[in-house]
């Protein structure tokens, strides 16, 4: 792909962006962060109370896209069969089995989303897990490939009855955890509450431009970013610092009112992780239409990328969002560039 | 009358009696003696209230020692010929040691003045005469002789000048025995507070800097003013720069936080252009790497903003058109 078709696609990105942007207001950083993730490829865990928008935003995305959306909710008797098939009794009187959500739509299924993934059973996340990992599926002696699936879930954090924590490993495999969060602008929750277009959430998707790109082009673009998008060693060398300060900040000087940094991390961010995070930084680089990342993409991303693979001492695990949130902040702050 | 001429009589002769006759005594053999003493270094110009320190060691070889009760006695004031010489024994401090053959003595006398001539005059501390006893004669008591401090006393003013006598005003103090005198303590005093108050409105003013206050762009202008105009040295004047501004501000600095650090020094937003272009040349070398500039021109570049940073670091007002003459970009 040449540099021109890279910067077509630039412009189709900013137009996805502006257009969800036009449906969803004031969130205009998440919608940002998951167009990144949308070309960067990588799944995303959405993180915010009920009744934000979250749904809204991804249907929004998802017709901008383009490709199959599904949906499934998260609930305590789910079972992993339950996302690829169900059964039922026919007109003809006989037991029927069509595809669940994860087949509907085939190799087109573009996006995924699970409402609060934390209400189900751990035998639901490991089947996810591989279909994030792997984009297969195998089921009816057959495999079905996800190859433009990207993987959307929402957990609440605040309700803890009745969830499953979902595993280090399974939040590994996400690219971002992104918080969703009502805006805080008076102007903006006055329109929300008053604005009657917002009373209804399908008609207010349609204002949305449908199928701004070709979908089953993502891979390619996102191939070409990451090739095309350099990093110096000086960045090299600061991404490293930084993941080192994820392991061991009390090496850094960072320190968190109230906590024990020393004794706060059990497990700092993976290679996977850095490497996601390295992504998104390059697909930040180029939306901001910069061949070469710079510290500033890193922590347009870092947060979102390494906050919820961090595996706390369980005495500070309650405190997670607060914590991780405080923590990211330090280790930009603490950690130089160049 | 006959009264108070009979107590007269008896002073009198208690007053001659202090004055021994040298000649009471025969001298000691001096093979049983060894005297050593420390005199004062300052032999003249002594007045009112000073001391003089004397150091005697002396070793009496037995069977002969000495009788202690003839050491000078504290608070007696010394006599020539009976008449008082204006100085009295002080102190005196005496330790022996006693050996198999031999006994030493040392004995620490101080004397102070209390003479006030109204010339320059020789003084002394006359000879004293400790006496020495053999226990296996005791009746035959022997001397030996301490010899005299000859020594000059000094007027305390021009000769006719001040009457110390006549000069008994309520307003003056007594002597003292200080070497700084109370106006010279006044005017210590004053210069004294006036340096404190122009240091507190200096520690207040808007230029407060002092030698050594500065902490880190100083240092960086010093070492690398006569940097060479190459890549590596560029690189590393660089480093050293955000190195400086994240000791700064405790933190690590970037484009979009540099707020703190007007925070922590206001002056530095003076430099505010200048510093967005430090980070535009930074990114451009550390993070594009871009060779298409004059490495020249960037160096006396980063040389003048160093010195900048350094001035605002002391909180000195910051002159850009210097930077701007360069019109590197």
């Amino acid at each position: 792909m040449s540099d021109q078709n890279l910067t077509e696609w630039r412009k189709l990105a900013l137009t996805l962006e502006g257009e969800v942007n036009k449906v969803i207001v004031g969130q205009e950083g998440p919608i940002k962060l998951i167009t990144t993730s949308i070309f960067a490829r990588g799944h995303v865990l959405l993180e915010g109370d009920v009744g934000v928008g979250k749904t809204t935003l991804l249907k929004a995305f998802a017709r901008s896209i383009g490709g199959g959306y599904e949906r499934i909710e998260g609930t305590i008797d789910l079972m992993p069969n339950d996302l690829i098939y169900h059964t039922y009794l026919g007109e003809d009187g006989k037991p029927h089995v069509s595809n669940g959500p994860i087949l509907k739509s085939g190799e087109d299924l573009s996006i995924f989303f699970f409402n609060e993934i934390n209400r189900a059973r751990p035998q639901v996340h490991s089947l996810l897990l591989r279909i994030m990992a792997e984009k297969t599926l195998s089921a009816f002696n057959n495999e079905f490939k996800f190859p433009h699936l990207i993987v959307f879930a929402d957990r609440n954090q605040v309700e803890k009855e009745e969830t499953f924590e979902i595993p280090s490993a399974a939040r590994d495999r996400f690219m971002m955890e992104i918080p969703i969060a009502i805006p805080q602008i008076d102007k903006l929750m006055t329109s929300l509450v008053f604005d009657t277009k917002f009373h209804d959430a399908d008609k207010l998707i349609e204002e949305a431009k449908e199928k701004v790109f070709k979908f089953d082009k993502l891979n390619e673009v996102s191939k070409n970013i990451q090739e095309n998008v350099n990093a110096t060693d000086a960045l090299k060398t600061y991404s490293l610092n930084l993941w080192k300060a994820t392991k061991n900040p009390g090496l850094y000087d960072i320190k968190i009112s109230g906590i024990d940094v020393n004794r706060l991390i059990i497990s700092g961010a993976s290679p996977r992780g850095i490497s996601m995070m390295m992504k998104c930084a390059r697909v930040n680089a180029w939306m901001d239409n910069r061949t070469s990342v710079l510290p500033e993409d890193i922590h347009a991303v870092f947060h979102e990328t390494i906050a919820h693979r961090l595996v706390f001492n369980p005495v500070y695990e309650l405190r997670r969002t607060e914590i991780a949130k405080e923590l990211t902040q330090e280790i930009i702050k603490k950690v130089s560039a160049p | 009358m006959h009264k108070f001429f009979s107590i007269l009589l008896f002073f009198s002769v208690m007053g001659l009696n202090a004055y021994e006759d040298p000649n009471k005594f025969k001298d000691v053999d001096p093979k049983f003696i060894e005297l050593a003493i420390i005199e004062p270094k300052q032999r003249v110009g002594y007045t009112v209230g000073d001391i003089i320190d004397r150091d005697i060691t002396i070793l009496i070889k037995k069977p002969y020692q000495l009788i202690e009760e003839s050491l000078p006695i504290v608070g007696y004031e010394k006599r020539y010929r009976g008449q008082l010489l204006g100085m009295t024994l002080r102190d005196i401090q005496f330790n022996k040691k006693n050996t198999e053959d031999s006994i030493t003595y040392k004995i620490s006398l101080k004397y102070q003045i209390f003479t006030n001539n109204v010339v320059a005059k020789p003084a002394f501390i006359t000879a004293d005469y400790y006496r020495l006893i053999n226990p296996a004669e005791p009746d035959k008591i022997v001397k030996v002789r301490i010899p005299e401090l000859t020594i000059a006393t000094s007027p305390i003013a021009i000769f006719g000048a001040v009457k110390v006598e006549d000069d008994m005003s309520t307003f003056r103090g007594p002597l003292s025995i200080e070497t700084i005198s109370s106006k010279m303590k006044v005017q210590y005093g004053a210069i004294g507070f006036v340096i404190s108050i122009l240091t507190l409105f200096y520690i207040y003013s808007r230029y407060t800097w002092f030698p050594k206050q500065s902490r880190f762009f100083s240092y960086i202008y010093r070492k690398y003013k006569k940097s060479n105009p190459n890549e590596k040295e560029i690189e590393s004047f660089i480093s050293a720069l955000h190195h400086g501004f994240n000791q700064t501000i405790n933190q690590a600095l970037f484009i979009n936080n540099k707020e703190e650090l007007f925070k922590k020094n206001n002056s530095f937003k003076y430099i505010e252009s200048e510093i967005d272009d430090f980070f535009k040349l930074s990114k451009a070398i550390n993070f594009e790497k871009k060779t298409n500039f004059n490495q020249e021109e960037a160096c006396a570049w980063l040389v003048i903003f160093s010195l900048h940073c350094r001035m605002c670091e002391r909180s000195l007002i910051v002159d850009s058109g210097d930077i701007k003459k360069l019109g590197f970009k």
